[in-house]
This record gives structure tokens, sequence and C-alpha cells, in this order.
């Protein structure tokens, strides 16, 4: 990143390859749309190559770059003035007919969670996405929400308590 | 609660997060096994965590398109271009004293361009929707300001027609759409178009064939909505007798348990002759899911084994 800062603009490329699928999922799991994130993941690159005389040396360039696709996606949470809901986009779970039972009880299972994430609060659902899908430190994550790492670690703690309501809520409305 | 008491549940929280996520130290460790030995409401909801971080960890990643890569390495190319160019670029911008690329502000109709790109849906589904809106909106406005409007009632059911058709033809279009998104869509744009025959065929296709099962679960519910919307049974030969009798062939065909129940109660909430029957030959067999069989416990009124 210090050499893009600097001018080799091309190396932005190697940046690119390196990093897009991880913001990508960052930013799918954040707004549930897949055309969303694809668009934010471009906005994060174009704002990189912006704003690149903006880095400091000893940054972290992860933390640095998240904290452009926080921005952008709360940009475009914005514009669409919705903070909480995202996309229910379902889930493209293989035929059910080709599963045996135990496969599909897990296909059900892991697509209620998907669920009950995205119907978690947007502030909890990033912390949720940050931690356990972006192989995240907890340092990096507290360095990008300003507090410490032990802030970091008891509000996840909630955020995964919270979700396993919801959770256990949707099931039960799913099997009567 | 005191300052001790916050700071003890912070340091638990803390300490729990480490335990699900496999992180915790000996010592640590160690400290809070021998406080959940004391706490068994504590100890099950470390249980119900660590089951809930794991299967967190098993939510698949997804690939992004390849127009990602393409969008962004044209970006960079125009960007590059700029800076070759040196301080009169081809898509605007200067190069300040420091010999780095700045981009200048976009003109009125860059501006405008871009919130029309915006603001345009991308997804197919969408810019179908979109465009039938247009169209609805056009016959409507034609109809109104057309110089007939209120001369002849014949007007408003023609445009009633012309609505309900193109609501079935963008229903039948997004019925067959790739995207799951798309197909809901279209499951939600059949209820709108009423209960013609076209429509309630796809949706007992969609309802035996679709591979998603949020998809099939949304068509039992239009075709439940449909058949109730044409009144009452009225037998086996009337429009509801007929989505009751797909619907009553669908059960054994459908392995999830979820699409199964939602296929129960719909011809319980219509009423259907044959449900109980078909119930009850379902709860006499024994492979039956136990979620499927609590559920049918549930709607023959029998009391359920509680659950531990």
């Amino acid at each position: 990143m210090n050499q893009v800062r600097d001018g080799a603009v091309h190396q932005l490329g190697i940046l690119f390859e390196r990093h897009h699928r991880r913001l990508f999922n960052f930013c799918l799991r954040l707004t549930g749309d897949r055309q969303t994130a694809e668009d934010l993941v471009q906005e994060v690159f174009t704002r990189i190559l912006k704003y690149r005389h903006t880095y400091r040396p000893d940054s972290d360039f992860l933390v640095w770059t998240y904290q452009m696709a926080r921005n952008a996606a709360a940009d475009h949470f914005k514009k669409r003035g919705r903070m909480n809901e995202v996309d229910e986009e379902p889930l493209d779970v293989e035929s059910p007919a080709a599963l045996p039972q135990e496969e599909l009880e897990a296909e059900e299972r892991l697509a209620l969670l998907r669920r009950a994430l995205d119907r978690m609060p947007v502030e909890k659902r990033e912390l949720l996405i940050l931690g356990r899908f972006q192989n995240l430190k907890y340092e990096q994550i507290a360095e990008m929400l300003g507090c410490t790492v032990g802030a970091v670690k008891v509000r996840m703690h909630r955020a995964v308590k919270d979700l396993r309501t919801v959770y256990l809520q949707m099931a039960a409305e799913v099997t009567p | 609660m005191s300052y001790t008491e916050k700071k003890n549940k912070e340091r638990l929280s803390q300490l729990i997060l480490d335990e699900i996520d496999g992180t915790i130290r000996d010592e640590d460790a160690a400290e809070l096994h021998r406080y959940l030995m004391t706490d068994r409401a504590c100890r099950d909801e470390v249980e119900g965590l660590r089951e809930t971080w794991a299967d967190l960890g098993q939510l698949a990643e997804e690939e992004p398109s390849a127009a990602l890569s393409q969008r962004f390495y044209a970006m960079l190319g125009d960007y590059q271009e700029q800076v070759s160019q040196g301080s009169s670029v081809s898509q605007g911008g200067t190069v300040s004293q420091g010999g780095t690329v700045q981009p200048r502000e976009p003109g009125f109709w860059e501006r405008a361009g871009a919130w029309l790109d915006r603001a345009w849906p991308r997804g197919t589904a969408f810019q179908l929707a979109m465009t039938a809106a247009a169209l609805v909106l056009g016959i409507w406005v034609g109809a109104r300001f057309g110089g007939h409007w209120g001369a002849d009632s014949g007007n408003v059911d023609q445009l009633q027609n012309e609505v309900d058709s193109l609501n079935r033809l963008v229903s039948l279009s997004l019925l067959e759409q790739e995207s799951a998104a798309a197909r809901l869509q279209g499951v939600s744009y059949s209820v709108r178009a009423g209960g013609d025959d076209d429509v309630v065929r796809a949706l007992v296709r969609v309802l035996n064939e679709d591979e998603n099962t949020n998809v099939r679960l949304a068509a039992i519910e239009a075709l439940s909505y449909l058949a109730q919307a044409d009144g009452p049974s009225g037998g086996a030969s009337g429009a509801s007798g007929g989505v009751a009798r797909e619907l009553r062939a669908a059960v054994d065909s459908q392995s999830s348990p979820l699409v199964k129940a939602g296929l129960l109660d719909t011809l319980f909430e219509l009423d259907d002759a044959e449900a109980r029957a078909l119930v009850l030959d379902l709860a006499s067999r024994e492979d039956l899911d136990p979620r499927l069989r609590r559920f049918i416990d549930q709607k023959l009124d029998i009391p359920t084994k509680p659950q531990l």
C-alpha cells in the first residue's frame, strides 16, 4: 500500500486480488445483496485510490480498508434509508431431494442461521461478520471501532447471544 | 449493579467468548470452568453459544462475479491513463505538484448520469418489475387522459384486464429466472395476477420442482391465497379443490419437513376433506421426521412429549 500511496497505482491490482473476495463477502453479509456488495467493493477500491495519500506507513492496511468498507456501507444504508434490514435473498441450496436427511437438516439449520443474522441490528451483524468471517483479530476490530479489546469481546459475546436468541425464535416459528 | 459486579460480568463475557472461539488461555480456562461448575444456566448458555459460533463458521463464502474484476481493472486503467497523459487527462482530473493525479469534480451531466446509473436497478427481476410498473403507469395515464375516462365503464374493466395480463406476463417470466430472489418476486406477482390457470400451473411446477426451499414455501402460500380468493372449496372440481389436489400430491414428493408442514397447514386452512386422512397416514410412518411428527401431533391435538 505504501507503494500505491507513493504513486505506483498499478500495485493496487495486487491488493485487489488479495482482498476483494473478503471485502465482497463482508459487504454481502452486511447488505444481503450481491450487486450492492460488488458496487461497494468497487467503491472501496476507488476510495483507496482517491484517499491513498492519507494512508500512514504505520497503519494496519486491513483496518484502514475495512474502515472504508464500513463507511461505504454506511453511506449505502443512509441512501437506502434502512439501517437494519437486508435483502433476504434466499440461499440457493442444493435440491433437497439430492441430500441425505442429516445434510438436509444441516442445510436448513444454516439457512435459518443466515436469516437470523440478517435480522440482527446492523451494528451487531457487522461485529459478528468482522469477528467470525473476516478473520480479523480483536485488536484490529478494536482499532476500527475505537474501543478496547475487552469491550469488543463483551460486545461480541452479547451479539452471539442475541443471534442465538433470534435463531431459536425463528426455529420455533418455522417448526410449529 | 455494583462496579465490581459489572467488572466481573464483563470479565465473564470475555472469557466465554475466548472459550467458544478457542483462544482461551489455560489459566483462564481453568477459572471459567471452575465457575461453570457452579452455574448450570451459564454452562448451558456457553454450550449453546459454542454451537451457534461453530455454525456461523460453516456459512459458505461466496464468489463475486467476474464483472467485479473487470470493473476494477477498467477503473484502474482509466486512472493510469490519466497519470500517463500528464496534466491534461482523458477522464478529467489534474496532476498535482507532487505528481499524483487528483480526480476533478464531476460535472452536472456526469453527476446526473451517475445518479441514473445508481437509480436504475441492475437485477433482471427488478428491471422487469420497473418495466412492468412503467407500462401499467403508461396504460393508466393513457386511459385517464385519453379523453374517454368515465364515459364508458368498459374502459375500467379493459384497463383492469390489461393490468392483470401484464402481471401474469411478469409473474411467468420471473418464475423462470435463475435467481431465487427473482422467482420469489414472480410468486409475489402471481398473487396480483389472480387465479389464472397458467399462473396456477406455473406455481404448481415451482412447488414440485424448484430447488429452493423458500421459493417452494412462497409458492404454497400463493396457491393457498389464490384458492381462497376463488371462494369456498366447492369440492374437488372447484378451483380450490384443484389446488388442494395439487398440494396433497406434493406432500409425498417433498423431502423438506418445512415444506411438508407448510403443505399440511395449508390443506387444513383450505378445510380440505382429505387432509386429516393424509396426516394420519403420515403419522403412522415410523421414519417420519421428528419435527414433522411434532407438527402433526399439534395439528391432531395429540399431547407431545416435553422437550428436554
